[in-house]
């Protein structure tokens, strides 16, 4: 079991799920990869998107140029409207489902803590993110922590329940975790290994297009994570 | 090759004569997504002095280049889309009658009863209903969907007239005191404003001028321009909705998009970009510093051609500014006179100060 197995890949995967970096906000997630992986690569840049683009080894006879890419940014929330009495309206950057949103605790790029409340719905009305938003505690319009364009990403603590982890933004930090790792532990080859640690994949797949145009790769790998099938109840076509 | 801009002097925009008369002509003009021909000849006749600047792409883009002179100059491409939504004749039922569909986003609801044009030759037509007389309270309930309406152009209309030909609505631009109330001022506001820009350059920048096609269709046109002009970084020119009328019940109106006479509408994210917060930022910056009234467009759905230009090739930071609009993508849209005036005032003062620091690694967001 790779928990018990590699403290290293277990750290740096909590480091990872407890930065946060919703889509277009990816400063501070991309200047911690960066530091961790410094030190194993042959060059390390950042392109014209953010996309943090790493280079280990080059192509030599008989090599191919891989580009291998995870990304780096989650889901995440964005004010839209910060009302008389202070509340501010949001919408989703990304999908965000209303069911996980409800009663959920946010944490701005800012620095500003909120929760996430719920107007009153009709009989049988499922909530919507029209009908949610997020309490910082402000009073008046005057006195909001936040404004129009502030992002917000939910704050859910990383925890080890032994053979299980659960935290934020597995998706697709434990895939960028997995990169980290095999980029460290992999050996000179005839082949040019690009690691894409790409942005804005929930809004579109938008870092990985201007990646790949920049890397021109003869091989592309992606490494993200799926659904599983094999909760209480689940639909099956994810696990078979 | 590039026309070098020289004594660019100070520019203080106006809605004159000899501009309301281009604006007219540019809303007036019918260029649904696909055949853009008419505004495009504006262009041409309106920058006829960069004409050795300027050419025609595959798809019909005008790509116009000004270079500028100092040193270390940003690549600025702006791009405002010539196309509009409309409508496309697709079959001929006979007594000057024309099956229709829809290009671009256009709510059925606003097509019934509004009298059009057709074609090159602007040929009248409308898209008839049946008279209330006639129509029981049933049918007056129900949503009349396209492919029930036709567009009719009377017996000798249907000579001039042929499959495939566009129609767009029959409006005519209209001054209304301190409004605008025209068609297709998404985005001929943007095609006014580049115009003017580009006769007004300033000279510390290089601006890739992009008059695109086929945005109501996808930002098709500006995803081969962006590629064409390889900028620095882009700015999309356009025109966003203003929903900012009062709620029924007296509440307050959390999602207005834009209000009239809030100024240019600074995006930070739509349905196809997030706009770039270095561009956001001197956005801001150059309307405080030169007093000029600016609001957000607030995050939602939508795209602009930002959308294809800031993937392209290995990524243009980019952003978009609007003027504010009401009724858009219907037979009369209404805009503030001043928000068009500040667009452009916006547009000039934040270029006129743009250098190379713009793309700040440390300023990244």
């Amino acid at each position: 079991m790779i928990v018990e197995k590699n403290n290293d890949l277990l750290n740096v995967l909590e480091m990872l799920v407890e930065t946060p970096g919703p889509s277009g906000s990816e400063r501070l997630i991309r200047t911690k990869i960066e530091e961790e992986i410094r030190d194993y690569v042959d060059e390390v840049y950042t392109d014209a998107l953010g996309n943090l683009i790493a280079r280990k080894g080059k192509k030599a006879e008989g090599g191919k140029r891989v580009m291998v890419s995870a990304h780096v940014d989650e889901i995440g929330l964005m004010v839209t409207h910060v009302d008389d009495n202070g509340f501010a309206r949001f919408i989703a950057i990304g999908g965000v489902s209303p069911l996980t949103c409800v009663g959920g605790r946010v944490l701005f790029i800012n620095g500003t803590p909120g929760v996430i409340g719920m107007e009153r719905l009709e009989k049988d009305e499922q909530p919507s993110l029209t009908k949610l938003f997020i309490d910082t505690g402000a009073t008046s319009k005057a006195d909001s922590p936040v404004d129009v364009g502030d992002v917000a990403g939910f704050e859910r603590p990383f925890m080890n329940l032994g053979k299980r982890l659960v935290a934020k933004s597995m998706d697709d930090r434990a895939a960028v975790a997995v990169a980290i790792e095999a980029l460290k532990t992999l050996k000179e080859t005839v082949n040019e290994v690009y690691f894409v640690f790409s942005v804005q994949e929930e809004v579109g797949l938008r870092g990985a297009i201007t990646a790949a145009y920049g890397v021109d790769p003869d091989v592309g790998i992606a490494v993200d994570v799926t659904r599983t099938g094999d909760t209480p109840k689940v639909s099956r076509w994810t696990f078979r | 090759m590039a026309r070098k801009v020289e004594n660019a002097k100070k520019y203080a925009p106006k809605l004159g004569k000899k501009e309301l008369e281009l604006l007219t002509r540019l809303s007036n003009a019918l260029a649904v997504s696909g055949d853009e021909q008419e505004v495009r000849e504006i262009v041409y006749e309106e920058l006829k002095e960069f004409e050795d600047y300027m050419h025609t792409d595959a798809m019909g883009n005008v790509l116009v280049k000004r270079e500028g002179t100092g040193s270390e100059r940003v690549r600025v491409m702006l791009a405002a889309h010539m196309d509009e939504v409309g409508m496309m004749l697709t079959k001929e039922d006979g007594d000057g009658l024309f099956e229709f569909v829809v290009v671009g986003g256009v709510d059925p609801r606003q097509l019934v009863g509004k009298p059009v044009i057709i074609g090159r030759k602007h040929v009248p037509g409308v898209i008839g209903a049946k008279a209330i007389h006639l129509t029981t309270k049933e049918e007056r309930e129900r949503e009349l969907k396209v492919d029930a309406l036709r567009i009719d152009v009377g017996l000798k209309g249907s000579n001039l007239v042929e499959i495939g030909d566009r129609a767009t609505f029959a409006t005519s631009l209209a001054v209304l005191g301190p409004s605008l109330r025209g068609k297709a001022l998404d985005d001929r506001l943007g095609v006014f404003n580049l115009i003017q820009l580009l006769k007004n350059a300033p000279e510390n920048i290089d601006l890739l001028a992009a008059f695109t096609v086929q945005e109501e269709l996808g930002l098709r046109g500006a995803k081969v321009a962006a590629y064409q002009l390889d900028p620095d970084i882009g700015i999309a020119m356009d025109s966003t909705p203003a929903n900012d009328l009062p709620d029924f019940d007296g509440e307050e109106n959390t999602r207005h998009n834009t209000k009239l006479d809030g100024g240019p509408a600074i995006y930070l994210m739509d349905g196809a970009t997030i706009g770039d917060r270095r561009l956001v930022k001197w956005l801001i910056e150059s309307a405080e510093s030169a007093k000029i009234p600016w609001q957000y467009r607030q995050p939602g759905r939508g795209g602009t051609d930002a959308g294809a230009i800031h993937t392209s090739r290995a990524g243009v930071p980019s952003v978009s500014v609007s003027v504010p609009q009401r009724y858009l993508h219907s037979a009369a849209g209404m805009v503030r006179i001043d928000d068009v005036l500040n667009t452009l005032k916006l547009m000039h003062t934040a270029l006129s100060r743009l250098d190379k620091n713009i793309l700040n690694p440390q300023e990244r967001k």
